[in-house]
C-alpha cells in the first residue's frame, strides 16, 4: 500500500498572516468529540460536506494569539471547550479522506502491499474540542502524544 | 451527531471500523518534506509478537517506521465544510530495523550464518528481500558478531552485545519519562497513564527504569526481557503496593477480561496486531489497572 502525503501550498501563507488561523481559518481542521454519520446506504462515500463555515463559528475570551486560550464553538445547541493542538515538535498530522467512490486510486503492484493507497494532507494545528471538559494532558489523544518522544528515545541510537 | 441513549450497543462495535479509510496519522515532518518520498505500508513481524504489523517503509530515505493506532470512536473532523469521521488515530513513528532483526538472529543463533541465512522467514518469503534491504540500514555489529571466512560475511547472535546496545536506551526512556513527567507509579495509576500527580513526584529511580523496561519489552521477545531484566538488577517480580493493589483489585478484575480497555491505554498506544497472551502480556495487563479512567471517558461520550 502506497501512502502518499500532499502539502497544501496555500497554508503556510495563511499561516504567516494570521496567527488565529486554526480558530477561524475556513481550511482550520477540528477534531470533534462525536461521530457524525455520513455514510448513506447506498453511497460509499465517507465523507459529506456541510455549512460548517456558517454554523460552526469558535470564539475566544482572551487575547487570539494565547498559545493556553481555551476555544468556545457549540455544535448542534451543545457547548464545546477546545484548544488549539500542535503537533509534537518535528512530527505532522495527515489527516486522510477515504475516496473509494472516485475510482481514481492509484494501483500499484507490490507483492507485499495491497494494491490500494493512502492519501493525505498535512496539517499541522488542529483544534481539539471536549464537550463539557477542558481539555487536559489526561485526555487520552494529548497524552498519547507523549509516545513519539519516548519512542525516539527507544529508537535512536547511542552515539 | 451524539450518539443517542437508545442506540444499541452492538452497533457502536461495528461502527469501529466503519470509517477506516479516513484516517488521521502523526508522523515525523521528516517522512513529509520531501515529495517524492516513496512512502509505503507494509506488513513485517513485530518483533515480540512475531505477529504481522503495519510499519511504513521509505527505501529513498531509508526509513522505517511503524504504525499504532490510538482507537478514538466517536470523533470527527471538520475541515472546511468537509465532514469527515474517524475511528482512531495512527502515529507513526520510526524504529531501527535491528530490532526486527533479533527474533530471526536469536533462531539462528547456534552457529555463524551468512546474513541471507539469518534473515529468512520461514512462512512468508516475500519478506527475505525486505529484510535484507533493511539490513543496510543498521549496525549489525550491535546485536551480532561478525567473522570473515574468504569473501564470506558470517553473523552470529551476541546476548552480551544486545543487552550492552539496550541498556542506555533504558536510561534515555527513563530520562523522557521524567521530563515529560510521565506518572511511572506502579499501582497508583499507570491508570491515569500521563496524569501530573503527587505520587509521581516521590517515583523512584527504580519505578522510572522498569517502567522504562516494561516500554521497551514491547519491542522484545520474552527470552531477551528476561535477560535484559537480569542485566539491569531490576527484581524478576514486581512487588505491588498491598493498600493501593486493594483499592484497584476491582478495577483490576475488569481490566482482566476486558481486552479493549487495555488497548485503549494511551501510553502502550494499540499495536495494530493484537499480541498474544503470553505471561508477560499478562502482566502487563495486570499493570494496565488504571486504564479505567480513560476507557470511562470513552464511555462518556456514547
Amino acid at each position: 500500500m502506497r501512502f502518499i502525503i500532499n502539502r497544501p501550498e496555500l497554508k503556510r501563507a495563511v499561516e504567516d498572516s494570521d496567527v488565529n488561523a486554526a480558530g477561524t481559518n475556513q481550511q482550520a481542521v477540528h477534531l470533534l468529540p462525536c461521530k457524525i454519520h455520513t455514510r448513506k446506504p447506498d453511497d460509499d462515500c465517507q465523507t459529506l460536506t456541510a455549512p460548517v463555515d456558517r454554523y460552526f463559528s469558535p470564539y475566544t475570551k482572551v487575547a487570539e494569539d494565547d498559545k493556553s486560550a481555551l476555544w468556545h464553538a457549540s455544535l448542534r445547541g451543545k457547548p464545546l471547550t477546545g484548544v488549539k493542538l500542535s503537533m509534537p515538535v518535528g512530527y505532522v498530522g495527515v489527516l486522510c479522506v477515504g475516496e473509494d467512490d472516485d475510482g481514481s486510486r492509484n494501483t500499484v503492484d507490490d507483492s507485499i502491499a495491497a494494491e490500494e493507497s493512502v492519501t493525505g494532507e498535512v496539517t499541522e494545528q488542529l483544534m481539539y474540542w471536549n464537550w463539557d471538559r477542558i481539555p487536559t494532558r489526561e485526555d487520552p489523544l494529548l497524552s498519547a502524544l507523549d509516545w513519539v518522544r519516548v519512542s525516539e528515545a527507544i529508537m535512536t541510537n547511542n552515539d | 451527531m451524539a450518539p443517542r441513549g437508545r442506540k444499541p450497543k452492538a452497533k457502536n462495535e461495528q461502527d469501529s471500523t466503519e470509517y477506516e479509510k479516513n484516517r488521521f496519522i502523526i508522523l515525523p515532518d521528516a517522512l513529509t518534506k520531501d515529495k517524492s518520498t516513496d512512502l509505503q505500508l507494509i506488513k513485517l513481524r513485530h518483533p515480540q509478537t512475531s505477529e504481522l504489523a503495519i510499519f511504513v517503509y521509505s527505501e529513498k530515505d531509508k526509513n522505517l517506521a511503524q504504525m499504532r493506532s490510538l482507537p478514538f470512536s466517536h470523533r470527527s473532523f471538520f475541515k472546511g465544510n468537509k465532514l469527515i469521521p474517524i475511528d482512531r488515530i495512527d502515529f507513526v513513528t520510526l524504529v531501527d530495523p535491528l530490532f526486527l532483526f533479533l527474533p530471526y538472529f536469536i533462531k539462528c543463533s547456534s552457529m555463524f550464518s551468512p546474513l541471507d541465512q539469518i534473515l529468512v522467514d520461514e512462512h512468508l518469503p516475500e519478506l527475505n528481500n525486505l529484510l535484507m534491504k533493511l539490513s543496510e540500514l543498521t549496525n549489525l555489529n550491535q546485536v551480532a558478531t561478525r567473522k570473515e571466512i574468504g569473501d564470506l560475511i558470517l553473523w552470529k547472535y551476541n546476548e552480551n552485545s544486545t543487552l550492552e546496545w539496550l541498556t542506555p536506551k533504558i536510561d534515555k526512556v527513563a530520562k523522557v519519562l521524567v521530563t515529560q513527567q510521565i506518572n511511572v507509579n506502579q499501582n497508583a495509576a499507570i491508570s491515569s497513564s500521563f496524569k501530573l500527580c503527587e505520587t509521581s513526584i516521590h517515583s523512584t529511580d527504580e519505578q522510572y527504569k522498569r517502567y522504562a523496561y516494561d516500554i521497551i519489552s514491547e519491542y522484545l521477545h520474552s527470552d531477551i526481557q528476561k535477560s535484559l531484566l537480569k542485566h539491569l538488577g531490576l527484581p524478576e517480580i514486581v512487588e505491588s503496593n498491598k493498600r493501593k493493589a486493594d483499592e484497584n483489585r476491582d478495577v483490576n478484575k475488569k481490566v482482566k477480561h476486558n481486552k479493549d480497555e487495555y488497548d485503549e491505554m494511551p501510553h502502550k498506544v494499540e499495536k495494530v496486531v493484537t499480541p498474544k497472551l503470553t505471561a508477560k502480556d499478562k502482566a502487563l495487563k495486570k499493570a494496565a489497572t488504571g486504564t479505567k479512567s480513560i476507557s470511562s471517558f470513552f464511555k462518556k461520550s456514547s
